[in-house]
């Protein structure tokens, strides 16, 4: 197996950063999913011809787009149908590898070598393609693309949680159990599961970035949530018609993912995690 | 290789048998072929073998408002497509075809695949390798300005660039970098195929990223290593130190990357080329997918598997050549 992944080293932290503005973004990014109406100040989907493709100003802070909609609620009302789509994603890649991790590096032997060399197979393959060719089989729309985009990265996910089960199975407190007659299957849940806990938490907060990338490019390429049900891919793709004279249709929505991003990345490195993912 | 003779671990030169060097060169020609070969199963599997009807979904298509097709018609279409044969022969049908380099017929246009992949492929290998020849150096040389001098400013600073250019969607940069330099300063055409340095930098930014990353953080590692505070002990001055012992030592990471990059870029063409407008496979294949054109879509996605396949084959083949203590293995000694 000459290509593994970078499997979490030793992490320095970086103390220089203030370590309260990543949760703060996700605990307002979690308030927007959770209570849009909250923070919005106008209707999402309410139009206004007189005001279409203004600026940002006080009264619309983040301009408004072709119809004279607020766009600011539209990236507010976005919220939760970007991250519940890349949550679902999360949630299929996570219970998939991790059952794969498992089996694979605790029973060893052939079904590990069979399972790993599948996995490394779908390694070599670009999740966008993966992604891409599920939607095709799937069709569009918000659940397909989170299966599609959570499948697509089960392959990486399971990889490192193999070898976290690997490493805890080798301690001497598994063999300890083993040695006491605990079935298998005990000691696998009971004893390697939560030790292994920490490090597949910490990716888990990495993929969850990687995966609100992924699901807003596939929205933005049209195969998720379909307008005008507002989804922060979908608008930055409504907004590059306009945006030779409205820079704030596509620019605004992107720093906000942006941002996101970059929190859940910062969050995942402070649980430990390391920051290379692949491409 | 006078490079690596300080360094432990290299042992001495060794002749090359030639059945270990066959073995180990069947083996990875073995791996490409199964890579390939999964791709052309999955890609079969989930566009045939799911439920949807290409039949009825062209008659959809084309008979839109000219009256309905007749149950003979449509059982022609299927006879034509291959679509009357159960799955399993029609698997291995296809794949004797794309053997002898038959890509089957688009449904969508009724012309072979072959001509509508070889009407829109110099495109996107055109663009795909400009954004290559962009992104290996770049990462190559910002890595190694980061890492010159571990703990310094330029290194915290530096260290910070590609996790920022990573979290903004590939789709955001290009369309930004068009905002920038065809609209707002013009110093590009905004689309067709006349300017393709701006796409190729909009393919290469992200994946620049993450190549950068990798070998800042494998730098980082051998930096750390005792035979650098060795070669230093012994008076080396650091530039050597770096460039000769250090970034050799570093590469091999960066090379593996490098390899499964070729696909990112390839497959990253689908976002450049729909936010630039270009044509291109990308574009062909997110049309496809739309309107379930299954034969355009497997040979899109059979082409990718053989040249993303083929780089890491290369990659694989360069490593003996890169590091001689796999090349040591390889020739059967100890490892």
């Amino acid at each position: 197996m000459t290509r593994s992944l970078p499997v979490l080293p030793a992490v320095r932290r970086n103390r220089r950063h203030p370590t309260w503005v990543a949760p703060a973004v996700l605990g307002l990014v979690v308030l927007a999913a959770l209570l849009p109406d909250l923070l919005s100040t106008h209707d999402p989907l309410a139009e206004n011809v007189s005001r279409r493709l203004s600026s940002p100003s006080a009264a619309h802070l983040f301009g408004t787009d072709e119809l004279g909609r607020d766009l600011f609620s539209r990236v507010v009302h976005g919220t939760r149908a970007t991250l519940l789509t890349a949550l679902l994603a999360l949630l299929l890649a996570f219970g998939a590898s991790v059952v794969i991790g498992l089996v694979a590096g605790y029973l060893r032997g052939a079904v590990d070598r069979v399972l790993m060399a599948g996995v490394d197979v779908l390694l070599a393959v670009p999740a966008l393609l993966l992604s891409l060719l599920i939607v095709s089989g799937l069709g569009a729309g918000p659940v397909n693309l989170a299966v599609a985009v959570g499948l697509a990265s089960v392959p990486a996910f399971a990889r490192v949680t193999r070898a976290e089960v690997l490493r805890v199975s080798s301690q001497p407190f598994v063999e300890a159990a083993a040695g006491f007659g605990v079935a298998r299957h005990r000691i696998l849940l009971r004893h390697v599961l939560p030790h292994a806990r920490g490090p597949i938490t910490a990716l888990a907060a990495l993929e969850l970035a990687t995966m609100v990338l992924s699901v807003s490019t596939l929205s933005f390429l049209g195969y998720g949530t379909q307008p005008p049900t507002p989804e922060w891919g979908n608008l930055i793709a409504g907004g590059q018609d306009y945006f030779r004279t409205a820079w704030w249709l596509t620019a605004l929505p992107g720093v906000v993912l942006a941002c996101v991003v970059l929190a859940l990345h910062r969050v995942g490195r402070n649980l430990g995690a390391s920051e290379v993912s692949l491409v | 290789m006078a490079a690596t003779d300080l360094d432990p671990g290299a042992p001495p030169g060794r002749t090359w048998s030639l059945p270990a060097v066959a073995l180990h060169l069947a083996g990875r020609l073995g791996y490409f072929a199964v890579v390939v070969l999964a791709v052309y199963t999955l890609s079969f599997v989930l566009v045939y073998a799911l439920p949807s009807d290409p039949v009825a979904l062209m008659l959809d298509r084309r008979s839109s408002g000219a009256g309905g097709s007749t149950q003979a018609q449509i059982e022609a279409l299927r006879q034509r497509y291959g679509l009357d044969h159960s799955l399993p022969a029609r698997y291995l049908d296809m794949l004797g075809q794309l053997v002898t380099g038959d890509l089957g017929t688009s449904f969508r246009s009724g012309t072979p695949v072959a001509t509508v992949l070889a009407a829109v492929a110099p495109n996107t290998l055109a663009l795909a390798g400009t954004a290559l020849l962009i992104a290996l150096p770049f990462s190559f040389l910002l890595a190694l300005a980061t890492s010159w001098h571990p703990g310094s400013t330029a290194h915290r600073l530096l260290v910070n660039v590609p996790p920022l250019v990573a979290a903004v969607p590939a789709f955001l940069l290009g369309l930004l970098l068009q905002q920038l330099f065809s609209f707002t300063l013009r110093w590009v055409p905004s689309t067709g195929g006349s300017g393709l340095v701006l796409p190729a930098i909009a393919l290469a930014l992200p994946v620049s990223a993450s190549l950068t990353a990798v070998l800042v953080r494998s730098l980082d590692d051998v930096l750390r290593s005792s035979f650098v505070e060795l070669l230093r002990a012994r008076g080396l001055p650091w530039r050597r130190v770096y460039l000769a012992h250090v970034v050799r030592n570093a590469l091999l990471p960066f090379v593996t990357i490098a390899g499964l990059t070729v696909g990112g870029v390839l497959v990253g063409t689908v976002v450049t080329e729909t936010v630039f407008a270009r044509a291109g496979l990308g574009r062909l294949l997110v049309s496809s997918v739309e309107t379930q054109d299954a034969p355009v879509v497997m040979a899109i996605a059979v082409f990718a598997a053989v040249v993303f396949a083929g780089a890491n084959l290369l990659v694989d083949l360069l490593y003996p050549v890169l590091d001689p203590r796999l090349r040591h293995r390889i020739a059967g000694g100890r490892a």
